[in-house]
């Protein structure tokens, strides 16, 4: 079992095979060997890191991605597809969905990483400038002229 | 701080923005603000556009560390889409303006030619896909209307006629395939092909454009309608023409992955070869007894003799047997008044895809077997132009001249047209299409004789 310990100073007992879905952490176990130590996470609160570990629980038994796969990034299949079971975990308010984002990375959970990146195109997808900007409460500074310059440069894009 | 959209680090962000797969999303992006717009636009390097691209299409960087501009390569593909998928629906506005065609069809044409090389998995044995095929053939099958018109504008000749030709050679005129028997497409392209005129010396006596200038695509898609319809009428589906996009691929050609190391164009091995031709005397009457036929111009003969019921053409189809005597210099030429060499071959030369000699044998349903010499040379335009001579009896007869259809190794093969080797004024001419077969027997198309009507 290991032991991680949040930044609110939560601590969380776990199957190994579930903490090292996070990179992070495995190499962490491999560096320091077998030892009792409670891992500190400062990145990661609890209400998040409990979050992330349902889905490391739920996946602990796949296979892990290997270096080829991540080094053949650019080329590699993507798909905007989410397995049914992530879909249904990844039903959170937008601040966990962004948390969770900024866990994966922290704890380098790839798979976990690219659910939530998908998961924020899919919302992006198909929606105008100003559908996003009130999707993700982000002020427009642009002036009218440049708005209307920076129109232009965007005609590519456009459906005539 | 909350965690939200623009709390995340930009690589993130750039990272979920690649994973919608929709280079339109990041148009839309950019116009919320500032820091979006940047992230879009001003990063110092391209790896967002790269990225995106490379979701869509198939990497064009090949070999080579060539630099490409990723972000306006990727804006000209997504114009022609939305250009295309706007002419789709909607009735009244189903044609293109000059210009616009003129770009959908070069920007389509492109992504066929950066379509990556089949290769072979070596654990599974599985052929790898083409995104970029698979993203032109979906346009193909939905817009086939407003790419070929088949209304009378298309004979216009205009910028989009070769480039039309040239995509719908791609394709293979697959989607011609319930149109086949329409005479009129027909009749153009055999008073082409048959026009003796169209094959000089400044033209290679082939499909290409005078001096060095490229391939006649238009050529090519005249040379291919006439083989397609002769194929489809007279053989009964026993002769499988590979065509279609997939075929166009580098190295889609059978055995390609067992080529030895320096055959570029997929030489050695087995190959078939359908062989067009008129009854000489038709032949002679459609281009020298036509007078009263010419136009005022005199550009266009009377093509009435192709509308006759007692018209057809002759085809036969052999098999060839190919070796490679030399790559880059010519083999000693068996007799000093045959040379392989002429002078586009001393102007340009790729040294990747140096010219490949070649020898070999040809056989099919004729008692003669024939001997076959020739060789393959990479064009400044990028394409590749196929010579061969063929001797029988210690003479040699013919000569073919002909263009790869695809990409190196495709497995479309070569269309040309046959001639005499002296290219006498009055000496015949027609269609050729050479392409690849398996190296098992038994897998290969069908062989021999197909005359018919008119012989």
């Amino acid at each position: 079992m290991v032991n991680l310990v949040t930044s609110d100073n939560e601590s969380f007992t776990v199957e190994k095979a579930v903490a090292s879905r996070s990179v992070l952490i495995k190499n962490m176990l491999e560096d320091v060997g077998e030892s009792d130590q409670p891992i500190p996470l400062p990145n990661v609160t609890a209400s998040v890191l409990k979050k992330v570990l349902e889905y490391c629980d739920h996946h602990k038994n796949e296979p892990m991605p290997t270096s080829e796969d991540l080094a053949a990034e650019d080329t590699r299949k993507r798909t905007t597809d989410i397995g049914e079971w992530d879909q249904k975990f990844i039903q959170v308010d937008q601040e966990m969905l962004f948390e969770i984002i900024l866990a994966a990375n922290y704890l380098d959970i790839k798979p976990l990483l690219d659910v939530g990146c998908k998961t924020v195109a899919n919302m992006i997808k198909g929606k105008t400038p100003e559908e996003i900007r009130k999707l993700f409460n982000i002020v427009n500074d642009f002036t009218p002229e440049e708005e209307a310059q920076i129109k232009k440069e965007n005609e590519w894009a456009e459906d005539r | 701080m909350r965690a939200s959209f623009l709390s995340l680090p930009q690589e993130l962000t750039e990272h979920a923005l690649v994973q919608a797969e929709d280079p339109r999303i990041l148009a839309a992006v950019a116009q919320c603000s500032k820091y979006l717009y940047s992230i879009v636009y001003s990063s110092g390097d391209q790896h967002l556009w790269r990225s995106v691209f490379l979701s869509i299409f198939d990497d064009i960087r090949g070999d080579g560390n060539a630099k490409v501009d990723w972000k306006s390569l990727l804006q000209k593909r997504i114009r022609a889409r939305s250009l295309l998928e706007s002419k789709q629906h909607g009735y009244s506005t189903t044609t293109l303006s000059l210009e616009e065609r003129t770009a959908v069809l070069g920007t389509l044409i492109d992504v066929v030619c950066t379509a990556s090389p089949v290769q072979i998995s070596e654990v599974d044995g599985e052929r790898n896909t083409s995104k970029n095929i698979r993203w032109v053939s979906k346009f193909i099958d939905d817009c086939t209307d407003v790419l070929f018109p088949t209304h009378s504008d298309s004979l216009m000749v205009s910028p989009a006629t070769a480039l039309t030709a040239r995509l719908r050679a791609y394709t293979g005129l697959h989607f011609e395939a319930k149109r086949w028997y329409i005479h009129e497409p027909r009749t153009i392209s055999r008073a082409f092909v048959y026009d003796l005129r169209n094959y000089t010396e400044e033209t290679s006596w082939g499909p290409f454009l005078p001096n060095g200038g490229g391939i006649n695509w238009i050529h090519i898609d005249h040379l291919m309608r006439v083989i397609c319809t002769n194929a489809e009428e007279y053989n009964h589906s026993m002769i499988h023409l590979p065509t279609g996009l997939e075929c166009t691929r580098p190295y889609s050609a059978p055995e390609s992955h067992a080529r030895e190391p320096g055959d570029w164009a997929g030489v050695e091995g087995t190959w078939r070869r359908i062989i067009c031709f008129m009854d000489y005397r038709d032949l002679f009457a459609y281009n020298f007894r036509n007078p009263a036929g010419r136009s005022e111009d005199g550009a266009h003969l009377n093509t009435n003799i192709f509308e006759s019921d007692f018209f057809g053409e002759a085809f036969r189809v052999l098999e060839m047997e190919l070796y490679i005597t030399s790559i880059g210099d010519p083999p000693p030429s068996p007799s000093p008044s045959l040379t392989y060499s002429d002078e586009e071959e001393d102007v340009y030369s790729d040294p990747n895809r140096p010219t490949i000699y070649f020898e070999g044998k040809s056989d099919g349903g004729t008692p003669n077997e024939s001997r076959i010499r020739g060789s393959v040379t990479a064009m400044p335009c990028g394409g590749i132009q196929w010579k061969l001579v063929s001797s029988y009896a210690g003479q040699e007869r013919w000569c073919s001249s002909g263009a790869q259809v695809g990409g190196a190794g495709s497995a479309v093969g070569v269309v040309g047209a046959w001639s005499s080797v002296d290219h006498a004024p009055m000496d015949p001419s027609g269609p050729f299409w050479l392409w690849k077969q398996p190296a098992k027997p038994d897998e290969r198309d069908m062989i021999g004789m197909h005359s018919f009507h008119g012989l």
